[in-house]
This record gives C-alpha cells, sequence and structure tokens, in this order.
C-alpha cells in the first residue's frame, strides 16, 4: 500500500511538473520568439539610443536635462555630446562634458558632478554662439580588470582619470536634443 | 587538409571582395515597395516559421530557438535634415532582425521505423512506455511520440537605422544608432499538432505592426501606428503533400500547394534511393498587388488622375501565380545541390507606374543553383560552405537598382555554417540574391551581412 501511495506522489509530482514545463516554455516562446526582442537584441549590439532628454539654451548656458539614471557599482558617470558642426542633424558628435578633462576642445566643460548617479542635469558654458546643434548624454560604465591578479577580470579598476580614459565605455546613450543658439 | 581549407577560405574572401568592390558610391534615393507591403512581409515570416518547423520535425526534435541578424548597407535616403531645414541625401542601414522559438510536447504514442513507409508498414504501432517498478524509472518527456502539440513564436523587424560617430576625447570614440522612418513588426503565434508519419497541422496568427519612432531616434514599442491581423493555417499529409493558406478577414491573400515527389513515390512503390534527385513541385497564389502607393505597378488600368493615384472605389487587386520546380541532389553524402525555376502569370493585366505600359510578364520569375559543402562529413557535425547564383524578376526591381532599368537582376550569396548536434551558427554575405529579394525588393544592388545562430533539442 505505501509502495502503490509513493507512486501515486510520484506520478502526480510528475504532471505537475509537466505542466510547470509546458507553463514555462510557453512563457519563454512569446517572450524570446518576437520581433521585439530581436529588434532588442541588435539594438544593444549597435548601441541604439535609448531614451530621451531634453536641451534649451536659456540666453547664458546650454540646460541639458534627463531622467534615464545610471546605477550599481559599474557606473562611471555621465557624458554630454554635441554635433561637431552647426546646422547638421546628421553630423557627429564630440564630448562636452565628463567628470575628468579628457577633450582639449574649446566647447569642453569638466563636471565633477557628472560622477553621481543622481545627476541629472548639465549646464554647458563654452557652447558655440550660433547655430543649430545637437546633444545626446551617455552613460558611462567600468569595464572590469584583473586587479588582484588572479587571473580573472571581476574588479572594478580605481577611480581615477587614467583608468577612466582607459576603462570605460558607454553603456547607454539618449536620442538627440535640438538646440538653437 | 589545412591547405584545403585555407584555399576554400581565400576564394571565399575573394568572392566577398568582389561583391564588395561592386558596391556603387552614390545610390539612389530609395523608395519603400516590399517592405510596406504586409502580404510580402506575411510571407517572409511564414516561410521561416515553416522552415524552423521542418527543421524541428526531420530531426525530431522538441524545442528550436534562432535568431538571425541581417543588415543591408548603403540605403541613401532623402531625408528632412532639423538642422539645416533641408532635404538630403543621408545614409542608413536596413536592419532586419528575425527570432523564432517553437516548444513541443510529445503527448502520447511511440512509433517504430526510420521513415514514414516504414512507420505505415509498421502501423506505427504503439509500444507502451516501459514503467521499471524496481527503480521507479519511467520514459522521459523527451522520447518520440506520434502525437506532438508545439507552440511557435516567431518574430521580423524591419527598419532603417541611421549610425553617428562620436568622439570622447582620450577616452576613445564610439557609435550610436537611431531609427528612422516606419519600424515594422511582424509577429506569428502558432499552435501545432502533428501526428507522425500521418499528418501535421498549424493554425496561428500574424500580428503585421507598424511603429513610428521619435524625432530623437528613440522608439516606444507600445506606441502603435498601425496595426492587422491576419489568419493562417497550414498542414501536410503523409510528408509529401503541403497545402497552406493565410488571410485577413474573410479574404483569402495566399494560397500554396505542394507535392513532394520523393517521399510520394517512396510511400507508393518504395524508396527510389538516395541516387534519384529529390523533386518539389509547388504551387502558389499571392494577392500580391493591390493599387497601394508602394506597388510598382497598377491593376489593370491607370489612374484617373495619375498625381493622386487610385482612390479606394478604384483600387483593384491582382494574384501572381507561381508553379515552382525544386530537385536537389546530394553526392557523396557531403556535397548538396539545388536547382530552382519558378514560372509566373498575373491573374490580370499589370501596368508599370514607372512607364504607364503594360508590363510584359516573362514565364520565368526566378532561378537559382546553389552549392552546399560539408567539410567533415560526419553525421553530427557540420561545417558547410555554401555558394548560390541567381536570376530574379520583380517589377520593383527598376525602382531599387542602382543602373539599368531591367525588370531581372543576378546576383549571389556566400556562407559558412558550423553546426553540431544542440546548436549552430551561419555568416552570410549576399547580393540581389533570389531568395532574399523575394523578401525585400528594395535590397537590389545592395550589400548584406548576415549573421544566425540556433539554439535545438
Amino acid at each position: 500500500m505505501k509502495r502503490v501511495m509513493t507512486m501515486k506522489r510520484i506520478h502526480t509530482s510528475s504532471k505537475i511538473l509537466s505542466a510547470l514545463y509546458v507553463v514555462l516554455l510557453f512563457t519563454i516562446s512569446t517572450t524570446t520568439g518576437c520581433s521585439y526582442v530581436s529588434d532588442a537584441i541588435e539594438g544593444v549590439l549597435t548601441k541604439r539610443a535609448g531614451f530621451s532628454i531634453d536641451a534649451y539654451y536659456d540666453g547664458d548656458n546650454v540646460i541639458v536635462s534627463w531622467s534615464e539614471s545610471g546605477s550599481g557599482n559599474g557606473f562611471a558617470g555621465y557624458e554630454v555630446y554635441m554635433t561637431e558642426e552647426p546646422d547638421n542633424e546628421f553630423a557627429d558628435y564630440i564630448v562636452v562634458g565628463a567628470r575628468y578633462g579628457i577633450s582639449l576642445d574649446d566647447y569642453f566643460n569638466s563636471d565633477s558632478t557628472l560622477e553621481y548617479s543622481h545627476t541629472l542635469t548639465f549646464e554647458h558654458s563654452s557652447h558655440p554662439t550660433t547655430g543649430v546643434y545637437f546633444y545626446r548624454v551617455g552613460i558611462i560604465s567600468w569595464e572590469k580588470i584583473d586587479a588582484d591578479g588572479d587571473g580573472e577580470k571581476d574588479d572594478y579598476p580605481p577611480d581615477e582619470p587614467d583608468y577612466y580614459i582607459s576603462t570605460t565605455s558607454v553603456s547607454q546613450i539618449s536620442g538627440s536634443a535640438r538646440v538653437e543658439l | 587538409m589545412r591547405i584545403h581549407i585555407h584555399r576554400v577560405l581565400q576564394l571565399l574572401l575573394l568572392i566577398l571582395i568582389i561583391l564588395t568592390s561592386a558596391v556603387p558610391l552614390f545610390p539612389e534615393v530609395y523608395e519603400a515597395s516590399t517592405l510596406h507591403n504586409a502580404v510580402s512581409r506575411s510571407e517572409t515570416v511564414l516561410n521561416l516559421f515553416y522552415h524552423r518547423w521542418g527543421q524541428m520535425e526531420s530531426r525530431e526534435q522538441y524545442f528550436d530557438t534562432y535568431l538571425k541578424l541581417n543588415w543591408v548597407k548603403d540605403f541613401n535616403i532623402n531625408t528632412y535634415n532639423s538642422g539645416s531645414d533641408e532635404y538630403e541625401p543621408v545614409e542608413m542601414t536596413l536592419v532586419r532582425t528575425y527570432s523564432s522559438m517553437t516548444v513541443s510536447f510529445p503527448l502520447t504514442g511511440t512509433y517504430r521505423g526510420k521513415n514514414s513507409r516504414q512507420r505505415l508498414e509498421d502501423g506505427a504501432a504503439y509500444i507502451p512506455p516501459k514503467v521499471d517498478e524496481d527503480t521507479e524509472t519511467r520514459e522521459t518527456l523527451f522520447n518520440p511520440r506520434n502525437l506532438v502539440f508545439g507552440f511557435t513564436a516567431t518574430g521580423f523587424h524591419y527598419g532603417l537605422t541611421r549610425k553617428a560617430e562620436i568622439d570622447r576625447g582620450s577616452a576613445g570614440s564610439t557609435t550610436v544608432t537611431d531609427y528612422k522612418y516606419t519600424q515594422f513588426f511582424d509577429d506569428i503565434f502558432a499552435a501545432t499538432l502533428l501526428y507522425r508519419p500521418y499528418f501535421n497541422i498549424h493554425g496561428g496568427i500574424i500580428i503585421n505592426n507598424q511603429i513610428e519612432p521619435n524625432d530623437d531616434g528613440t522608439m516606444d514599442y507600445t506606441e502603435s501606428a498601425q496595426m492587422r491581423k491576419r489568419y493562417f493555417v497550414a498542414s501536410n499529409l503523409f510528408s509529401f503533400m503541403d497545402v497552406n493558406t493565410a488571410g485577413i478577414g474573410d479574404r483569402m491573400e495566399r494560397f500554396v500547394f505542394a507535392l513532394h515527389i520523393n517521399p510520394f513515390v517512396s510511400l507508393l512503390f518504395g524508396d527510389p534511393g538516395p541516387l534519384v534527385p529529390q523533386l518539389t513541385i509547388t504551387y502558389r497564389l499571392l494577392r500580391l498587388y493591390n493599387d497601394e502607393e508602394y506597388d510598382a505597378v497598377w491593376v489593370q488600368e491607370l489612374p484617373e488622375d495619375p498625381v493622386a493615384g487610385k482612390s479606394e472605389e478604384e483600387k483593384k487587386e491582382a494574384s501572381l501565380h507561381t508553379v515552382s520546380f525544386l530537385v536537389t541532389r546530394t553526392f557523396a553524402e557531403r556535397a548538396k545541390f539545388s536547382l530552382f525555376i519558378e514560372t509566373q502569370k498575373p491573374g490580370k493585366k499589370l501596368i508599370d507606374k514607372r512607364t504607364d505600359e503594360t508590363l510584359p510578364f516573362p514565364v520565368a520569375r526566378e532561378m537559382y543553383a546553389r552549392a552546399d559543402l560539408d567539410y567533415f562529413k560526419q553525421k553530427d557535425i557540420d561545417l558547410l560552405f555554401s555558394l548560390g547564383v541567381s536570376r530574379f524578376w520583380d517589377p520593383a526591381i527598376p525602382v531599387h537598382r542602382e543602373s539599368g532599368q531591367d525588370y531581372w537582376i543576378f546576383g549571389g550569396f556566400i556562407g559558412m555554417s558550423f553546426n553540431i548536434p544542440w546548436c549552430g551558427i551561419e555568416l552570410k554575405a549576399i547580393k540581389n540574391y533570389s531568395q532574399e529579394l523575394r523578401k525585400l525588393t528594395e535590397s537590389a544592388d545592395k550589400l548584406a551581412f548576415e549573421g544566425s545562430l540556433y539554439i535545438r533539442f
């Protein structure tokens, strides 16, 4: 009798597991087999603009603001970019704001507050005087290194300018915001 | 052997360089046609669905997930520049991403035999699952069974993107891509009932969704500009006959009837053996021409107002009827050759929008020949080198090609794939290959790169 009960329990457990298996696979298939997931994967590979920002000229500075914030130990700061030539939406971008002095360009402003994840505004004072320009914001991440010499790249580097230059990358980047100066 | 691989790779590289060098420096400004044609796009997503199910079914597997990323370069689009307040040609990339996942659940019954004929001779006899009461072990869920229920989600995304370079000063550089113009998302959600070896039947819904990206290059998946639902049913009988249909509401847009001659002959007279080429004959009806703005042709007559086009009342639709023949033959278990010829006939007179003259439809629509060579010649591991050449005819070809006015275009592809039982990868370089032009005529005279990855068991 005890053996029969054990077998029944096994069969009942097996049925429950089977049902869970079906539900799990159904859920996986509906979420991962759709066009939006493959587009999201391609978007990660090609660094698709992922969030919107605002930018305006207040008569003195260009004020760039955003609501997407970085987080975690890997967060290294924000960077702000501007089109390298006036009146061209499709021009390439140059960095105009970062926590360390990573550029010698006349339009670059070093701003130490960009290291904090709660900073969501940047005031660009060294901007061009006339023309239409476009701004973007990048969320910067540390790349892991082998700091303790154990052969594994599982440590974040020291928070110093040289490491910022050599071991950071853009993890997320915003869409563009138009500013008329 | 290393020398041989080296030579093959050199040859592939040489062909790739020739293909790449043929890309023109100043391509024409892009106009959409098949990209906006939901009937054509539904055909593409359905073909992927059938292809993945065919792979699973032939290998008697129960799980398949597939991802393909395809980039077509050199789309030069006349685009509004909000910085200069002018329109100008801007180079963009057409991104096509495909993903698919199928899970199936073997319900009941087991069978014997290596093929349909053997199984039918054995009566697909039910063999009770073994239960060893001493060890309390049972057959696993993945033992082959006659009756299988499956669920598939397959999706395609098509859309243009633009890339910008970002100079981070001494920290290096990076790039960003923006969505541009309408983005198309086509998804299939389907259920399948398979009863080996007698039949399978698929039924499902195709959701064609269009999303307009924001001006800043971002996009919200939830903000649909237009969404249409289509339905499809597909079946296969005794592994030799396919009947597929798809439509919207009560309007049928697609009908396919295919006969796989070798399984049919095998069923009646026994296996003709591996020396006999595999032959498949397919009849296809597609309601492809609908007097829409994106069509390259008018149906039956010109519009009363050539500038405004046809009003909703004036619009007519025309079907394209095709009959195709696919012959494949494998040599020495490692070289497979395929030859495909498709004939065509439109249901009504069609008028070319560019010339306002009746379109002279030739009999041949598509021809291709491809060769696949398996380097390893092992059962469980494939290293395939593939090469194909083709000729394709379509009314939209002269709209999208970079030079010339012909409706037909020659093309080809080179590729390689590596497969082991659980997974595989594939890389391809394509230019004007007919199988790609069927999916997207806009890719005429443009080089495309493609990477695929799948996992299955």
